[in-house]
């Protein structure tokens, strides 16, 4: 019996070591890194414009009032909050076992439907410090910004309601727009005297389906937030780090 | 048997970095021209396709320094690339022959070290049992490290392989390959 080692094994001679071209191979690594700039770069680009059309909510600690503050520039194009790629991200193998944590999750091109969307919290503790708004290539975004501790991750639940009422009081929510998206967000700490829960409300100008936010004070732990829209869009929901944010994206047609 | 360190890069300075680089991509070029010249049967694209997965873990470096087995990752880009590169000489045959090309009814042999009917009795077997089979054969991998590269369960690998064998055996010329025993 041959060992399939003997049969199969790619023999090794002199004349047979595969030679590695180091000068082609870097060469081809700076293409690569090359096209993944521009591509990231393009996105960027797309997320400045939007950022500066876009208004902006702020909770300021020595005000008790909200502040409408428009318009804001957002930070450099390799921000914070990216613009998703048009298609599958660059290069068509994924490793499957990719250990490391980043800051931007791989973001499908947009799988998105009307359906509820949750997500788990974990830790707790957390305090809603900023909502935004802004138009972007394709859809309608809004970002949720929260502080606390650093372990700590908002849960949310995300869904169309006919009827949306405020949690505390049972009161039905008045929106503009014909449909509402009622975001929930959990993992938050219980409010107090001294740190009184964000709410206020938000009426862009310039996106296309989106036509208010409201979100109410915060209780037991939970936040409500109402987004009014033109009509009832598929959405998507995710979570970013560095700072902490829920994302509700709503695909415009 | 082949072992998986655990790579930890020194993040400091740019050039320990290149140096780390360079190291691994000569280590990893002749095992993946190995496992590819075999899976393939043709050890030009062998080479070509290393290059190309190499330049890309360049690419990711910081992730595969994060790894316990970066290993794993450049065969599984290896394979993704070798079997993409099958799939579209397949729509570029099949659209020649739709449009009327006279097509060669057998590509012409590629180089490769590996005798014909070794070559021939390899792309008979599915991708999965061909892969299992080069992993444990041609790079000598042990059940475990196999099962790393190919991102599934033990059992399946000793599965994949008992049935690649069993297969290549229905060749005449290699009626005599012995049973995989458990290593």
């Amino acid at each position: 019996m041959t060992d399939p080692r003997q049969v199969l094994g790619v023999p090794i001679d002199a004349g047979s070591q595969p030679e590695l071209d180091l000068d082609a191979l870097r060469r081809r690594t700076g293409q690569l890194r090359r096209r993944r700039r521009s591509a990231v770069a393009v996105a960027g680009s797309l997320l400045v414009v939007g950022a500066l059309a876009g208004s902006v909510l702020v909770r300021h600690p020595h005000h008790d009032s909200e502040r409408l503050v428009s318009p804001v520039s957002s930070a450099s194009p390799t921000s914070r909050v990216p613009a998703p790629t048009a298609g599958p991200s660059t290069g068509a193998t994924e490793a499957p076992d990719r250990g490391s944590t980043s800051q931007v999750p791989p973001q499908p091109a947009f799988v998105a439907n009307t359906e509820a969307d949750r997500g788990t919290s974990s830790g707790g503790g957390l305090a809603l410090t900023s909502i935004r708004v802004a138009r972007q290539d394709g859809y309608d975004r809004v970002v949720y910004e929260f502080s606390g501790p650093a372990t700590s991750l908002p849960g949310w639940n995300v869904a169309y309601n006919a009827t949306p009422t405020r949690d505390f009081s049972g009161l039905p929510v008045q929106l503009q727009g014909s449909a509402t998206l009622e975001v929930s967000l959990r993992g938050l700490a219980n409010s107090s005297a001294d740190s009184p829960p964000f709410s206020g409300q938000l009426l862009p100008t310039d996106t296309v389906l989106l036509r208010e936010v409201l979100t109410t004070p915060a209780f037991e732990a939970q936040a409500q937030s109402f987004i009014g829209l033109d009509s009832q869009a598929p959405f998507r929901v995710f979570r970013l780090t560095g700072p902490t944010r829920v994302v509700v994206d709503v695909l415009t047609p | 048997m082949s072992t998986e360190g655990v790579r930890k890069l020194s993040s400091s300075r740019v050039v320990t970095d290149a140096a780390e680089q360079e190291a691994f991509c000569r280590r990893e070029h002749p095992r993946l021209v190995a496992s590819l010249t075999a899976y393939t049967g043709d050890r030009d694209l062998a080479v070509e396709l290393s290059q190309e997965v190499l330049a890309r873990a360049c690419l990711h470096w910081k992730d595969l320094a994060d790894m316990a087995a970066p290993g794993a990752w450049t065969h599984r880009v290896a394979i993704n690339l070798a079997n993409s590169t099958f799939r579209r000489r397949r729509y570029e045959r099949a659209a020649l022959l739709r449009a009327g090309a006279r097509v060669l009814d057998s590509a012409p042999e590629p180089a490769g070290p590996l005798p014909a009917v070794v070559r021939e009795a390899l792309r008979s077997l599915p991708d999965r049992q061909r892969e299992a089979v080069v992993l444990r054969y041609v790079l000598d991998l042990s059940v475990e490290a196999a099962a790393r590269h190919m991102t599934c369960a033990e059992g399946t690998v000793r599965a994949l392989t008992a049935q690649g064998i069993a297969r290549l055996r229905r060749h005449p010329e290699l009626a005599d390959l012995k049973e995989p025993h458990d290593d």
